[in-house]
């Protein structure tokens, strides 16, 4: 492979295994990223809302009333709100396959230190261990029958059910989602395998050595900061997690004020609207208020090393990034898109240093980062070409035909993130839960292409620096000083 | 010319008995007097055209001294030709093409593709084709890229699974594992030569060897007419199998375990068996290994129900991979360091089971090629990855396997599943891997006499002679 397949920051590549194993599609697997392109994404294909006449509210705005609105058209997407819950329809025709998601607000605002992975398992057991009229076998019978998928997990600042279906069959599936979320049975049997398959992936972590570096570094930046609790929890919390608490976590959850739901397809929003008041609307309204998360700041650069005996060293270096609706936003993707391109050339084809230099964004959350990932034998040489590339961005006007292209191959990225309907349905979700305003993804597009190079020297002066920097490998090879240089 | 591509262009369109999808797009196929087979799907939900050389390459055609060579090659795609200098300027033409790119190899595959907005198509197909016909494969440019594939082995034997999957391999492979070990090793790769790279251009990269796929927002004449032009000069090849013949994989002698010591948390164990070829005798073997595949991964199966439902084991998955030149079987299991006999005990009881008659019910069967026909829609919906589905099977199966796979598979019985158990599985020799930590061999006593008790495997491997005087040279 000439790329590799974790940590593809700068220019999105196609996932392709080196093995030969076919594996069946499985739609939410391209949710499970950590970085730029797949997240934040535009779809071109979208009418231009240029001449929008009633503009739709935001996610905070909605979420205080409980009076339904009427449906208000935007090109091809459709808002209503029913009863506090932020619907949102975007319609393709002819397409073959419909999806949802159900977004539930609040991520680690849920849970505190003690009960961390709480919303997780309660999520990922109401969605396979079947309901109060189903059981888990009736449920997988079901959804198998239907071939439609369910899944459901938790994130930093929301957590979601997904559903994806054949178009004919999008109406079962989704009152088959709901009724995971609003009647789950909660086997005890499933609740003890659940666990055992959330303690598992928390064990993975450490055994791979990109999973331990990415660990390191979240713990690392966000050290003291609400998402230090990760969703999936620690080997501690998970452990001590019990049914009662799932069963009393879930109905917190229950209120249309902390719910957004996306349907994207080949439907009829009226009737996504009507489907959706019929059997959500009579949760109650709920208290629940968008409370913006602190940011990171770090005042000093700095490099905390893990020894591993490992064949080379992974090393990563973090940094504050501007929020989605921060007018830096799309400045910010275009120049770690650059700088990406330019860690590949310098690092890679120039010197043979590494298979894996790469720079982007991670913005599935609403604090985001900045990123500069590398795997190298030789630290401290590596290190050095990267950090001047970083430099240069501040320092030199990044030439017009270069910056052109790396803006096509990020529109490209963003189209392709946009092929999917679950793709569809994830990003203008998260635009609406991270940005407030889910015609943030709809403008992407534009705004990165009217980034300039003076921008792009701003951005790296404003923000590419104090670097916080990990490195899983051999602390003898690193030198603390370059390491903390930028 | 234009009338040529009318008549010569096929359209194919795989048939879905009793399907409630929607038609599928079709695949336009049309075949170059070299040879060169075209494939088409034209969707125009995205502004997106993905194109997807691939060539009948990889580990398969690997003897020891070419091993990891396949995966060289594709880096060196990436770089000059006869028309871009270097990967400088390979680069730069990229970016100003917009372009997403990959490739990989695998042990029957190579595949590279690009993606880029479909206005870019000309350029882009104009791109392709000098890249796959005038590589140069420059002395400088190839040491350089010796050191950037030594750092994706040093990235690849950072992962514990690298080494379990790759200890296995070589017992389930035993007279010939390069033939299934497209990463290859560090002495080939750094005694690579330029004429070495020469060879594998000369023996497999020729058009009657190879596919091109483009989906997306494309025309399939505009396609089929480029490519006309395009490759017109591209010269056909002798044969490359029949000179050269994949090797004959003899069997698993006899059942032995394997035990790998590494940093892990679970332990994880994988027992593997020979399984069928797609161009085989046994062929409609591979279809019933499929549907019981997808049978029993459905949460409410006996499999899972048995296995991990049961909480014997975390993770437990059973599958034929589909391979021209003998695809292996794998029983897949993960567990708890307390509960590892409880887990293999019940996967290995598990395996007579799956071929009784009241095993899966017509429910579950008729569900899991739904599954199937599902997953293919979902493989549609997102073209440029289509690409990389259609080379795959077109280089492992053939274009036909794929076409009329569905249908096959919804023809595969409960006897057929039977028979490709006991043909295959039952009673048959395999290989027992087991990865744990250190500490878990030492204090939980998990060893190979303990895994060989637990699966009754009574005489103990000799693993000299794993690559010695019987392996190819």
């Amino acid at each position: 492979m000439i790329f590799p397949s974790s940590f593809r920051l700068a220019r999105g590549a196609p996932s392709a295994m080196a093995g030969d194993r076919l594996q069946p599609a499985r739609f939410w697997a391209s949710l499970a990223i950590f970085v730029l392109f797949a997240l934040a994404s535009s779809c071109a294909t979208s009418t231009p809302s240029s001449k929008t006449s009633n503009p739709l509210p935001t996610a905070t705005a909605q979420s205080q009333s409980s009076a339904d609105s009427a449906p208000v058209s935007d090109g091809d997407v459709t808002f209503a709100t029913v009863h506090g819950m932020q619907v949102f329809i975007k319609r393709i025709p002819g397409a073959e396959l419909v999806s949802g998601q159900l977004d539930i607000l609040g991520g680690v605002r849920n849970w505190g230190k003690e009960d961390a992975g709480v919303e997780q398992l309660a999520l990922t057991v109401s969605a396979s261990g079947g309901t109060e009229t189903l059981d888990k076998d009736a449920f997988a019978r079901r959804l198998a029958t239907l071939g439609s998928m369910i899944a459901a997990g938790a994130g930093n600042d929301a957590s979601s059910f997904r559903a994806k279906s054949l178009k004919e069959n999008w109406d079962t599936t989704f009152e088959l989602m709901v009724d995971a979320f609003l009647h789950p049975g909660l086997p005890p049997k499933e609740v003890e395998l659940q666990r055992q398959q959330q303690l598992s992936a928390l064990r993975h972590e450490q055994e791979d050595p990109d999973a331990q570096l990415a660990l390191i570094a979240h713990e690392r930046i966000f050290k003291n900061h609400p998402y230090e609790n990760r969703s999936i929890g620690t080997l501690e919390t998970v452990n001590k997690l019990t049914r009662d608490q799932l069963r009393s976590h879930l109905a917190k959850l229950r209120e249309t004020s902390r719910l957004i739901l996306v349907v994207v397809g080949d439907v009829e929003p009226d009737h996504i609207i009507t489907r959706a008041r019929d059997l959500l609307g009579h949760l109650p309204l709920g208290t629940y208020r968008h409370t913006p998360m602190p940011p990171i700041r770090f005042d000093h650069p700095t490099v905390t090393t893990v020894a591993k005996k490992l064949p080379t060293n992974y090393i990563l270096s973090s940094f504050p990034g501007p929020g989605w609706k921060d007018e830096d936003f799309a400045l910010g993707m275009v120049a770690m898109t650059v700088l990406g391109w330019r860690q590949w050339i310098e690092v890679r084809t120039k010197r043979n240093l590494s298979y894996a230099p790469s720079a982007g964004m991670a913005t599935n959350a609403e604090v985001t980062h900045g990123l500069l990932y590398v795997t190298a034998v030789d630290p401290n040489a590596t290190m050095k070409v990267m950090l001047d590339e970083a430099r240069n961005l501040k320092e030199r006007p990044v030439p017009a035909p270069e910056l052109k292209g790396d803006v096509s191959t990020l529109v490209t990225s963003f189209i392709a993130a946009n092929e999917t309907t679950d793709g569809q349905a994830a990003l203008l979700a998260r635009a609406q839960v991270l940005g407030g305003d889910w015609r943030l993804i709809r403008t992407l597009p534009d705004r990165m292409r009217a980034v300039t190079s003076e921008g792009i020297e701003q951005f790296a002066r404003k923000y590419i620096a104090n670097l916080q920097t990990v490195v899983l490998g051999d602390p003898e090879r690193i030198d603390p000083a370059l390491f903390s240089s930028l | 010319m234009q009338l040529r591509f009318a008549i010569s262009a096929k359209v194919v369109i795989s048939t879905f008995a009793g399907a409630a999808l929607a038609a599928p797009p079709p695949i336009q196929t049309h075949r170059l007097p070299n040879g060169l087979e075209v494939l088409v799907v034209e969707n125009q939900s995205v502004p997106l055209v993905t194109i997807e050389f691939a060539a009948k390459n990889g580990s398969m055609t690997e003897p020891p001294s070419y091993n990891g060579l396949s995966h060289l090659y594709e880096h060196m795609f990436f770089k000059a030709n006869a028309v871009i200098p270097n990967q400088e300027a390979y680069l730069a033409r990229m970016r100003q093409l917009g372009m997403q790119f990959n490739g990989s190899t695998g042990t029957e595959r190579v595949n590279y593709f690009f993606t880029t907005t479909s206005d870019h198509l000309a350029e882009s197909m104009q791109f392709m084709r000098d890249a796959i016909v005038s590589p140069l494969f420059e002395p400088k440019e190839l040491e350089q890229e010796k050191q950037v594939v030594i750092g994706e082995i040093d990235r690849n034997e950072s992962n514990p699974y690298y080494h379990f999957q790759h200890e296995v391999s070589k017992r389930v492979w035993w007279k010939y594992p390069s033939r299934k070990d497209p990463l290859g090793n560090r002495k080939t790769v750094l005694a690579a030569t330029r004429e070495q790279m020469k060879t594998i251009q000369k023996r497999y990269y020729i058009p009657n060897n190879s596919v091109l796929v483009v989906t997306g927002d494309v025309k399939a004449i505009d396609v089929f007419q480029q490519t006309e032009q395009l490759y017109q000069k591209w010269k056909a090849g002798p044969d490359p199998f029949k000179k050269f013949p994949l090797v004959h994989h003899p069997p698993i002698p006899r059942s032995e375990v394997v035990m790998v010591e590494q940093p892990v948390e679970t332990v994880s164990i994988e027992l593997v068996w020979h399984g069928p070829s797609t161009v085989d005798d046994h062929v409609e073997l591979t279809y019933s290994a499929d549907l019981l595949g997808y049978a029993i991964q459905e949460p409410s199966s006996p499999f899972e129900k048995n296995l991990v439902e049961s909480g014997a084991c975390v993770h437990a998955a059973f599958s034929w991979s589909t391979q021209m030149n003998v695809g292996p079987i794998t029983l897949g299991l993960e567990a708890t360091p307390d509960k590892v006999d409880e887990c293999l005990k019940a996967a290995i009881a598990e395996l007579p089971r799956m071929k009784s008659s009241d095993y899966l019910s017509d429910e579950e069967l008729r569900n899991a090629s739904h599954r199937l026909e599902v997953d293919q829609a979902l493989e549609r919906e997102k073209p440029s990855e289509l690409a990389h589905v259609l080379t795959f099977w077109w280089c492992s199966a053939g274009l036909n396997y794929y076409l009329s796979y569905l249908d096959n598979v919804k023809k595969a019985t409960r006897a057929d599943i039977a028979r490709f158990l006991e043909t295959y599985v039952l009673g048959k020799p395999y290989v027992l891997g087991a990865m744990v930590s250190p500490k878990m061999a030492t204090e939980l006593h998990l060893n190979r006499a303990h895994f060989e008790r637990l699966a009754g495997i009574g005489e103990r491997a000799d693993a000299s002679r794993v690559g010695a005087d019987k392996a190819e040279r």
